[in-house]
């Protein structure tokens, strides 16, 4: 137990720890990643000859089933749980930060929902413009940061209000999707899915631009970490220290609503790993966003490809969407964190 | 040399700073003081750019504020960060953070800053615990942190609001030492103090605040012969000789 709650509560770190273990960790994380990368490739409803397939895609012509599979079905759903889970973890980090609240993950407190309703807004609206997908829901899931962002700031409300305001933001939007939905029953494929987050029939056209997008706002937010650490400080101290408060408020705001709107564009919206994996790396690695940023993106990559690996083999050949895996694992973390961190506070 | 000239400031309809001048010249200790709710923080924070003036003007070095990048102005000033808010870091990391007015894009730390870490840790004699957790640290080993913190940042004008509260006694006459020691180097060392004898005893200008405004602006000696103190606290302040040291009483009104 006091293991258990050591690990739930995030002051409980030991920094000469972290930057030891730091490199190891990540290198770990890289490797589980190209390990399960594979994996993913390999196994589905039926296996395939991984290598014979891999040949016959290079040489060009990929006409067997299992070229197919692998070519058509499973490697963009890889290569979209890798880009999901890293996208939606380090929006967790970026938010957290922001917020100073490790609970802000960004399917709790409505970011999520909000990319999800610039998503299907777009999806209703020009259902051809596929390709803006990621932008629209960029702008949803910012409108939601900023929501936020103002309720917190303005109120000075303590963490769990930020939490439970947050709920209520993103009930608000996900009552704006379920109506987009009813209204326009076609504009989404597989609502179902969409709403609890999930990787089957991801395509390439889909996944390329939103790829693209997360790829880039995860260089700028490890160039970024510097000035992440300095916040963390607090406004006052960050300040004082010559920083442009507001301006890095928004810049690293903007790049998790980039990063979520981007993973929600192809993935729905998949919860928690923002709120598990940022917990679990802070243990590991501390509170460096240099390390933070790079090893929740590996764990979200690994998460979201293990679940969604699972989901797929389980009750195979039917299978879930990852979405709610992410769920049964996700939920009671969030629960436990609550939990503990009341006998911390009070 | 800071200068304040006719500062108001509110927060909302409340006054909290009145027609507010001074100035603050290097190489001397500043201590202020008041009552509760006078606008000592808020001073402060004016005085360190982390808010801006109603109305009035603060220059630094002859220049008016507005003229320093966020940056240039940290260079030049800077604030002791609180400790009730610190993240689970290692104090060698927070040191490290207050070289962030010097950091280029990259955010690297430059050799000169590595070197400027350790001194300062060593200056704050915090080195033998700079690699724990901030957060498992002790009042007295955080606070020491934090003036390592201050310290790297190596500024001329340096800001201390409140420094002593977490302190035992000990502890505070060695933290009043060391703002002594910046001011031998020709620093300016502004800072607010709860601890009136701490303030009479180490401090070579006092500013006594009541209600926003200046009340008086003068040597220990000058204040107390002057009797603002016993006004403004409603007590009976006693200079008494101890080994040959003046040391200071303090008396309820009779």
């Amino acid at each position: 137990m006091s293991i258990l709650r050591k690990f739930f509560t995030p002051n409980s770190s030991d920094d000469r720890k972290h930057g030891r273990h730091a490199p190891v960790l990540l290198c770990v994380l890289l490797l589980l990643m190209v390990v399960f990368f594979f994996a993913a490739l390999c196994f589905g409803s039926t296996s395939i000859d991984l290598v014979a397939a891999i040949k016959e895609v290079f040489s060009g012509k990929s006409d067997s089933p299992d070229a197919r599979i692998l070519l058509y079905l499973r490697l963009p759903r890889a290569l979209g749980a890798v880009f999901a889970g890293a996208a939606l973890a380090v929006a967790g980090v970026l938010i957290q930060g922001v917020l100073h609240n490790p609970m802000a993950a960004p399917n709790i407190i409505g970011v999520n929902s909000g990319a999800g309703l610039g998503a299907v807004l777009m999806l209703s609206a020009l259902p051809s413009a596929v390709a803006f997908l990621p932008v629209a829901a960029f702008f949803g899931a910012i409108l939601a940061c900023l929501c936020i962002y103002a309720i917190a700031s303005r109120t000075g409300g303590s963490r769990m209000t930020v939490i439970l305001v947050g709920i209520a933001v993103s009930s608000v939007l996900s009552a704006g999707i379920n109506t987009l939905k009813t209204l326009y029953p076609d504009s989404v494929y597989d609502a179902d899915a969409f709403m609890i987050g999930g990787l089957s029939g991801i395509t390439f056209i889909r996944l390329l631009p939103a790829a693209g997008l997360i790829l880039l706002a995860l260089i700028l937010s490890l160039l970024f970490a510097r000035e992440a650490d300095v916040l963390s400080l607090g406004d006052d101290t960050a300040k004082s220290l010559g920083m442009n408060v507001k301006r890095i408020r928004l810049i690293l705001l903007s790049l998790a609503s980039v990063l979520a709107g981007a993973a929600v564009s192809f993935a729905g919206l998949l919860g928690f790993v923002g709120l598990v994996v940022p917990h679990i790396c802070r243990f590991f690695v501390g509170q460096n966003h240099r390390l933070l940023i790079p090893a929740s993106a590996l764990g979200g990559a690994v998460l979201v490809l293990v679940c969604d690996l699972l989901c797929r083999l389980i009750f195979a050949p039917y299978e879930l969407p990852v979405g709610i895996l992410l769920s049964f694992v996700g939920a009671p973390f969030f629960i436990l964190l609550i939990l503990t961190g009341r006998k911390r506070h009070d | 040399m800071i200068e304040a000239m006719h500062l108001f400031f509110s927060y909302g309809a409340r006054p909290v700073l009145r027609d507010f001048s001074a100035s603050f010249a290097p190489g001397l200790l500043y201590g202020i003081v008041g009552p509760n709710g006078c606008g000592k923080t808020t001073l402060i924070r004016l005085l360190c750019g982390l808010s801006a003036p109603r109305e009035g003007a603060l220059s630094l070095d002859a220049m008016p504020y507005s003229v320093f990048s966020s940056k240039e102005l940290a260079r030049k000033v800077s604030l002791m960060p609180q400790i009730a808010s610190l993240p689970p870091i290692s104090g060698e990391e927070l040191v490290g953070r207050g070289r962030y007015p010097y950091w280029g894009f990259s955010g690297r730390m430059s050799p000169s800053d590595l070197q400027a870490v350790q001194y300062a840790l060593q200056r704050a004699e915090a080195s033998s615990f700079a690699h724990r957790d901030v957060t498992k640290l002790s009042g007295g080993e955080r606070q020491r942190i934090c003036l390592a913190m201050l310290l790297a940042q190596d500024t001329p004008y340096v800001l201390l609001d409140e420094p002593t509260t977490y302190l035992d006694i000990s502890h505070r006459f060695a933290l009043m030492e060391q703002m002594r020691a910046l001011r031998e180097e020709g620093k300016c060392v502004i800072a607010v103090l709860h601890d009136l004898s701490l303030a009479l005893r180490y401090c070579d200008r006092i500013l006594v605040l009541e209600e926003g405004k200046v009340q008086s602006f003068d040597t220990p000696e000058n204040i107390l012969s002057s009797g603002v103190l016993d006004r403004v606290f409603s007590l009976s302040c006693r200079a008494v000789e101890v080994d040959g040291r003046r040391e200071y009483l303090f008396l309820p009104k009779e």
